[in-house]
């Protein structure tokens, strides 16, 4: 695929595939990624996910707007990844606009491997009709908290040799985890080769908390929880991970240029925080000397394990505390 | 589109006329003299005793609207409406929001008011999906039957009867609860009905007298404030979905909290069982 599509690229194809049949013992219930892609402009969502959007838009206007500027931090950190030499990316939660990331990275590097994984068969079958043609890419179905299931699949390994480094990128997608996200992203922290890079970014409640606990009630209401998090909470999801310049920041202003700024003013409204960082040969280090692991750390690169970061187990714990809702 | 309006329009200006005092009390610009003046009178016995005028009521049953066809067009699956006593455009038009979820939706808005018609030509110009005609809910039969709607709506397969604000304009002896029951038993099973009903409930002295000022003020229809009790036997035949006949601000509100507003009126949505038992028995029987 050699053509960029832009911001949106699965709209036009999107719009062929046939809606699944109502499930006649039942309400249909809305999908989180459906909604993402109906609130982008996109063609593969069906009534109730454009009723959940909408009631979205009602609570917060500003909703099309922090889908957005979600989309163009993924572009704007996937950009920035293949830059620093990455060729591996797997995208989790990819929802069924997948397409975007193999198309941003490929453009930089044209042997770009993505992997993309979501847990909707209605995305993975979309998804893979969509890359049909790509031999770079491929579509795992997957719950993004089974990581061995994940990184064992032969689609995967085909690909992605995680000896090696990899982009695992987790955009708008861990506030969907009610339990312990913090657990989730550590499992691919331990799995991933030093050099790796982790993207994440989360639903919050430092702005306009609200209607972001309203949108995640509305969400719970239609069958798809999700939780907002504080930033504290957000933070510690990159423990064991060094952040890259400049750290946690909203969507909106990460290695934003003036024009990413020009319809938002203030970068609060982008509403997710998000954050890109590095699994370093110390940060490695540490992580095998909790294993017990007897890997020795790259010369000169090691860090004394200071008490205040990583977090330690028990500041995590007490971060979360959340129950399931709903 | 069946009927075409009389010479003038129909329309006469100079007595307050019901859909236009209700686009006067949401800030629409269909109305005259004759009604503002109503509207004003109306709102001036609410306000005189502290409580919440016909502003307040209007906004609160455009806000219903807007919610229960969203619901309906949604995860109900409904995909075809029929909007009996639509008002002017600016009640709220569910053509928009049933369309925006369901781009297929079907709309059929039924009004007996020459003007409605007038109006609703002119919005609807350029949408297939949408059409009114202008039938009196008195006369149900036509509604049913009628060539315009027939055209857009398969009553072989379920719909949403929208009764928003109307059924409070018919008094008893015109027998509301028969042609709510014969609407009823003309739909598909799995069929909606949303109803939005001027209650006497929370303030019985004011009621009465608001209704006597319709009188007074000779708008085209008298108003018939009812208990819950009364407006809940509507839903004789349907199940009510949650949260039940309540008022407008409590059906499924968008934002958190309890809020009652103006009270001065219920609302609910109600859905024709799939299985009637009667029915079922009796297929047993053979």
């Amino acid at each position: 695929m050699d053509k960029p599509l832009g911001d949106r690229p699965s709209v036009g194809i999107a719009r062929e595939a046939e809606p699944p049949p109502r499930d006649p013992a039942g309400p249909d219930v809305a999908s989180a990624a459906r909604v993402y892609d109906y609130l982008l402009g996109g063609g593969q969502n069906f009534a109730v996910d454009r009723w959940l959007a909408e009631q979205f838009l009602e609570l917060e206007p500003d909703t099309r707007l922090i889908a957005r500027h979600n989309r163009a931090f993924l572009g704007r950190a996937v950009r920035f990844l293949a830059g620093q030499g990455i060729r591996q990316f797997i995208d989790l939660g990819a929802g069924p606009t997948a397409g975007n990331v193999h198309e941003i990275a490929q453009k930089i590097a044209p042997d770009a491997s993505v992997v993309y994984v979501d847990n909707d068969p209605v995305a993975v079958a979309l998804g893979r009709r969509l890359l049909a043609d790509n031999p770079h890419t491929t579509v795992i179905e997957a719950d993004l908290r089974h990581t061995d299931t994940i990184l064992a699949h032969p689609d995967l390994q085909a690909l992605v040799g995680v000896r090696q480094p990899v982009a695992v990128l987790a955009v708008a997608v861990l506030h969907f985890l009610l339990d312990d996200p913090h657990a989730v992203v550590g499992l691919y922290r331990d799995a991933v080769a030093p050099g790796s890079y982790l993207v994440i970014s989360h639903l919050t409640r430092e702005h306009r908390a609200q209607e972001m606990a309203g949108i995640s009630r509305l969400g719970t209401q239609a069958g798809t929880p999700s939780t907002p998090r504080t930033r504290t909470q957000i933070e510690v999801l990159f423990d064991g991970w060094d952040l890259v310049a400049p750290g946690l920041t909203w969507t909106a202003a990460w290695r934003a240029e003036r024009e990413d700024l020009a319809d938002i003013g203030d970068p609060a409204r982008s509403n997710l925080l998000a954050g890109v960082a590095i699994k370093t040969h110390s940060t490695a280090a540490r992580t095998t000397e909790r294993l017990g692991m007897t890997e020795p750390p790259a010369t000169g690169q090691q860090e004394p394990h200071h008490p205040a970061s990583p977090p330690t187990t028990a500041t995590v714990g007490a971060a979360f505390t959340l129950t399931r809702a709903g | 589109m069946t009927d075409d309006p009389p010479p003038n329009g129909g329309i006469d200006t100079t007595i307050p006329n019901v859909a236009r005092v209700w686009d006067y009390q949401l800030g629409g610009k269909d109305n005259f003299d004759a009604d503002r003046t109503a509207a004003d009178a109306l709102n001036k016995a609410c306000r005189a005793v502290g409580a919440p005028d016909g502003t307040v009521v209007a906004r609160e049953n455009r806000d219903f609207i807007r919610r229960a066809v969203g619901y309906l067009a949604g995860p109900a699956g409904i995909g075809q409406f029929i909007d009996i006593g639509a008002g002017l455009p600016t009640q709220g038009n569910v053509h928009h929001i049933a369309q925006k979820i369901n781009p297929d939706a079907k709309v059929v808005y039924v009004d007996y008011d020459p003007m409605v018609l007038a109006h609703a030509r002119g919005l609807l110009a350029d949408n297939d999906n949408t059409t009114v005609i202008t039938v009196d809910l008195r006369h149900r039969d036509e509604i049913l039957h009628n060539p315009g709607l027939v055209a857009l709506i398969d009553l072989t397969k379920p719909v949403a009867v929208l009764l928003v604000a109307v059924l409070h304009l018919l008094p008893d002896d015109e027998n509301p609860a028969g042609i709510v029951a014969q609407l009823r038993d003309a739909i598909a099973p799995g069929s909606y009905l949303a109803v939005t009903h001027v209650t006497s409930d929370a303030r019985p002295e004011l009621a009465a007298k608001v209704a006597d000022e319709f009188a007074r003020l000779r708008i085209t229809t008298p108003l018939i404030p009812r208990t819950r009790h009364e407006i809940g036997a509507f839903f004789n035949g349907f199940d009510l979905v949650e949260p039940g006949l309540v008022f407008p601000t409590r059906w499924n509100p968008i934002r958190v909290g309890d809020d009652p507003g103006a009270q001065w009126m219920y609302a609910g949505v109600g859905r024709k069982p799939t299985h009637d038992p009667a029915r079922v028995a009796e297929s047993g029987d053979r």
